[in-house]
C-alpha cells in the first residue's frame, strides 16, 4: 500500500514518506546553486538598470569640473549648488504638473480606444473586419516623425497648436494597446460571453463587466507603455507648442543643451528631480506592470 | 522627415511667378507703409525710401514681433538674447519682441518649415546660409535691402568682410542679418603642453607632432566626434582649405575628391593610426580634455563657455585659433515676408540694434560668440571680458578671412555625407574611396535640388 503510494503519487501531492534521499540530496542541492546563480544575476541586472539614475545623480551633485574625471568619481560630492541653479532656471512645477496632466489624459483616452477597438477586433463579427484589423495595424509602419509638417498644418487649422488637445488626442489611440486587448479578447472562451449575451446583456455590458476585467492585466500595461512614452516625447510638443504655460517636462530639459554645449551637471539635476515622481509611480505600479507584461506574453500568439 | 521636409521646401514657384510676387509684396509693403503713414496723420516721418523711392515703412504704433532663434532660455545664450530684448524694448517702447527659442538649428528649421506649410511663420527667424536660400527660393522672406531700402546698409561696411559675404546668397541678394559669429578654435590643457615642452602650433603639421607626442601614458591628442558637422567634419573642410581647396565651390559644387580633401582624409587617418586621435560622441573633446586624457579640443569659439566647466579649474586652458584656415558659423536672422509692413519695420529696428556695438558687445560677453563688428570690442561692455580672454583679440581678425561653405540648399545634406566620409575612412576605408561615395551621393542631390 504504501509502497503503492511511493510508486505512483497523486499529481500534486508530495510522496508519503518523502523522495528517496539521494535524489533528495541531488535536486536540492542543484536547487540551491541554481537559486544563488540567479541571485547573482538578478543583482546584477538589478544594478545595471540602477547605475544609470545613480550615475545622474553624482553628475547633478558634482563640482565644477567634477564630472570630466577619469577615472569617474562615483562617489557624489554633495554639491547642490547645481539642484538650486537648474531648479530657478525653469518653471518645473508647472512643467511637471503639464506632463502629468497630458501623460494621464493620454493613457486614459487610450484605454478607452485600446478596449474599445480591441473588442470589436476580437469578439465582434462584422465586413470588413480583417481589412480594417490590418490598417490599424499598419498604422505601426508609419513613422510618426514623417507626418509631422502635415500634422503642424492640421493643427493650425483646427486652432489646436500651443495647446493641451494636440498633446493628448493625436495620440489618444494605441496600435499596441489594441492589438495587446484583441488578442486577449481573441483567446478569451467566447461562451463566457455568448453565455452572458443569452443572460441578456448588452454588448457594452458585456464588455465592461466581463471583458474589461478579464482583460486588466493588459490595461496595466497599456497604460504604463503610454503613460512613458507620453512622459518621454519630446519632438512633437516641442514642434507643437510655443509657451511654457502647456509645454512638458523634456521640452524644459533641453533647454540645458545648445548647439555649442550641454549644461550636464544642470540637466542631470533638473533630470534627476523631474524624474523622481516617474520612478515612484513605476515603483508602486510595478506589480502590476509585471503581471501585466507577463499575462500578455502569454496571451499573445 | 528631412526628405519630406525637403520635398515641402521644394515646392517652389516658376521665376516669373517667384518675380511677380515679389514685385507684388514690395507694392504691398509700399502701400501698408503708405497706409501706415496716413493713419498717423503724417506724424510719421519717414528717413529713408527704398530703391525705387516708394517710403520706407516705419513703426507707427505699437507692435509685437516674435523671433524664433536657437537660444533656448536656460542657455547664456538664452539669458543674454532675454537681455538684449529688453535692453532693446526700454529704447523702443512702441515694440514687443517675442522670442521662440528652440533647443538647436536642427528642431528650429523643422519648427520653421511646419509654419511656413501653415502660413504661421514669426516675424524673424534664424538659421544657417543653405536654409535662408530655400525660403528666399519659395519666396517667403523679405531681403535685408527691401527693409533697409538699400544694397548697402550702413552697419553692414562695420562688420567683418567675412561676415559681410556670408549675408548674400547664390542670386546675390542680401538676404540675412548677423547676430554673433564663431570660429573653430583650439583649446589646449596648457599643463601638458608644458609638460612637454610643445607651444600651441601654428601650422596643422606641427599640431599632428604635438598630438602624437603628448599621446602616452593613457592620453590620447585629441578626440573628435566625426559624425558632427560642428566637429570632425568642419576640421576636415578646414585642412582641405588649408591645403588649398575648399569642399565646395561657390556654385556649390562639391569638391570632395581633389586632392586637398584626400590629403586631409588621410591627414586625419594618419593622427589615429598613430593613437594621437580617437573618436567619440556628444562632444568627446571636450569630455576627453576635461578629463585629462586629451592635450587638446577643436571646438567652436561659443563653446568656451562648456570648455571652462569641463576644466572646472583642475588645469589652465589655452584657447587659441586654429593653424591656418578657419571655417566660420552662426546662425543669421531672416525676416519673413507674411509679417506686417509695421512688424517688417520693427524686425529691421530690432536687427539695427542687435548688431549696434553696445548690443553686439553685450552678446559677445554673455555668450562667447564673436562680435560681427570690430567696434564692438572697444565698448565697456567688452573691456573686462576681453582682459580675461585675450584669445578673442588674437582670433577674431579670422573673421575677415574665415570660409564658410556655400549658402546652396544641398550643401547642408552633402555636410552630412562628407561626415559619413570621414567616418567611414577613420574606420578603414580607403580615403579616395570614401571621399567618391561622398561626392556622388553630393552631386545627386545638387542635381535633385537644382
Amino acid at each position: 500500500m504504501s509502497s503503492t503510494t511511493q510508486d505512483a503519487p497523486h499529481a500534486g501531492h508530495k510522496p508519503a514518506g518523502g523522495a528517496p534521499l539521494r535524489s533528495a540530496r541531488r535536486l536540492g542541492g542543484a536547487w540551491r546553486g541554481w537559486s544563488a546563480v540567479r541571485k547573482a544575476l538578478a543583482i546584477l541586472l538589478g544594478l545595471a538598470f540602477v547605475f544609470p539614475f545613480y550615475w545622474t545623480f553624482v553628475i547633478s551633485t558634482s563640482n565644477p569640473g567634477g564630472f570630466y574625471r577619469f577615472p569617474p568619481e562615483l562617489i557624489p560630492e554633495w554639491n547642490w549648488s547645481n539642484w538650486s541653479r537648474a531648479w530657478n532656471e525653469a518653471p518645473w512645477v508647472r512643467f511637471f504638473l503639464n506632463t502629468v496632466f497630458i501623460a494621464s489624459a493620454t493613457v486614459l483616452l487610450c484605454l478607452v480606444t485600446s478596449v474599445l477597438a480591441g473588442f470589436a477586433f476580437g469578439v465582434l463579427r462584422f465586413r470588413g473586419k480583417k481589412f480594417l484589423t490590418l490598417l490599424v495595424l499598419s498604422v505601426l509602419m508609419m513613422p510618426g516623425t514623417v507626418l509631422i509638417i502635415p500634422d503642424y498644418v492640421l493643427a493650425t487649422d483646427i486652432h489646436w497648436v500651443n495647446t493641451y488637445w494636440i498633446q493628448i488626442v493625436p495620440w489618444g489611440a494605441s496600435v499596441f494597446g489594441i492589438f495587446l486587448v484583441r488578442q486577449f479578447f481573441v483567446t478569451m472562451p467566447q461562451e463566457i460571453l455568448d453565455a452572458a449575451s443569452v443572460d441578456g446583456a448588452g454588448r457594452l455590458r458585456v464588455l465592461w463587466h466581463i471583458g474589461v476585467p478579464a482583460v486588466r492585466p493588459a490595461l496595466a500595461l497599456i497604460a504604463i507603455n503610454v503613460f512613458m512614452t507620453s512622459w518621454n516625447s519630446f519632438l512633437w510638443p516641442e514642434i507643437m507648442t510655443n509657451s511654457t504655460n502647456v509645454q512638458p517636462v523634456e521640452v524644459g530639459l533641453s533647454g540645458f543643451a545648445s548647439d555649442v554645449g550641454t549644461d550636464i551637471p544642470g540637466l542631470a539635476a533638473a533630470a534627476t528631480f523631474t524624474t523622481l515622481p516617474l520612478i515612484v509611480f513605476f515603483l508602486l505600479l510595478q506589480r502590476h506592470f509585471i503581471r501585466g507584461a507577463l499575462s500578455a506574453a502569454g496571451s499573445v500568439k | 522627415m528631412q526628405k519630406e521636409n525637403s520635398h515641402i521646401m521644394r515646392i517652389r514657384a516658376t521665376a516669373p511667378a517667384i518675380r511677380s510676387r515679389r514685385v507684388a509684396g514690395a507694392a504691398l509693403i509700399a502701400a501698408l507703409g503708405l497706409a501706415a503713414s496716413a493713419c498717423a496723420g503724417g506724424g510719421t516721418t519717414s528717413t529713408a525710401s527704398t530703391a525705387s523711392g516708394s517710403p520706407l515703412p516705419t513703426v507707427t504704433g505699437p507692435v509685437t514681433i516674435t523671433v524664433a532663434d536657437a537660444y533656448t532660455a536656460t542657455s547664456s545664450l538664452g539669458k543674454t538674447f532675454a537681455k538684449e530684448i529688453t535692453a532693446f524694448e526700454a529704447k523702443y517702447p512702441n515694440i514687443t519682441v517675442k522670442s521662440v527659442p528652440e533647443a538647436n538649428y536642427g528642431a528650429l528649421e523643422t519648427k520653421l518649415k511646419a509654419e511656413v506649410a501653415a502660413g504661421q511663420e514669426p516675424t524673424i527667424g534664424q538659421g544657417y546660409e543653405s536654409f535662408a536660400d530655400q525660403l528666399e527660393t519659395s519666396g517667403k522672406i523679405v531681403p535685408i535691402s527691401t527693409l533697409a531700402g538699400t544694397k548697402t546698409p550702413a552697419q553692414l561696411s562695420t562688420f567683418y568682410t567675412g561676415v559681410q559675404k556670408d549675408l548674400y546668397l547664390p542670386d546675390g541678394t542680401l538676404a540675412m542679418w548677423p547676430i554673433g559669429k564663431s570660429l573653430q578654435v583650439i583649446f589646449y590643457n596648457s599643463a601638458m603642453l608644458s609638460a612637454d615642452g610643445l607651444t600651441a602650433a601654428t601650422d596643422w603639421n606641427t599640431f599632428a607632432t604635438d598630438l602624437e607626442a603628448a599621446s602616452k601614458n593613457g592620453v590620447t591628442g585629441i578626440t573628435i566626434d566625426p559624425s558632427a558637422q560642428t566637429s570632425g567634419e568642419e576640421w576636415l573642410e578646414e585642412l582641405a582649405a588649408s591645403n588649398g581647396s575648399q569642399p565646395y565651390a561657390a556654385d556649390g559644387s562639391p569638391q570632395f575628391t581633389s586632392s586637398a580633401m584626400v590629403k586631409a582624409l588621410q591627414y586625419l587617418q594618419n593622427l589615429k593610426s598613430k593613437g594621437a586621435l580617437a573618436t567619440g560622441t556628444n562632444y568627446p573633446g571636450e569630455t576627453a580634455l576635461g578629463g585629462q586624457k586629451g592635450l587638446a579640443d577643436i571646438s567652436s569659439s561659443a563653446g568656451y563657455y562648456y570648455e571652462n566647466q569641463a576644466v572646472g579649474g583642475k588645469f589652465k586652458l589655452t584657447t587659441t585659433a586654429v593653424p591656418q584656415t578657419d571655417e566660420m558659423a552662426g546662425g543669421n536672422f531672416f525676416v519673413f515676408s507674411s509679417a506686417t509692413a509695421q512688424q517688417q519695420a520693427a524686425a529691421w529696428q530690432f536687427l539695427q540694434y542687435e548688431t549696434s556695438p553696445a548690443a553686439q558687445a553685450v552678446w559677445a560677453a554673455g555668450t562667447g560668440y564673436l562680435p560681427v563688428t570690430a567696434q564692438a570690442l572697444t565698448q565697456p561692455a567688452m573691456s573686462s571680458y576681453l582682459t580675461e580672454n585675450p584669445w578673442v583679440s588674437q582670433i577674431i581678425g579670422g573673421l575677415n578671412t574665415a570660409f564658410t561653405d556655400p549658402p546652396q540648399e544641398w550643401v547642408d545634406d552633402c555636410g552630412t555625407l562628407l561626415a559619413t566620409a570621414l567616418q567611414a575612412g577613420l574606420s578603414g576605408t580607403n580615403a579616395t574611396s570614401a571621399l567618391n561615395t561622398a561626392q556622388t551621393a553630393c552631386l545627386q542631390k545638387k542635381q535633385a535640388d537644382s
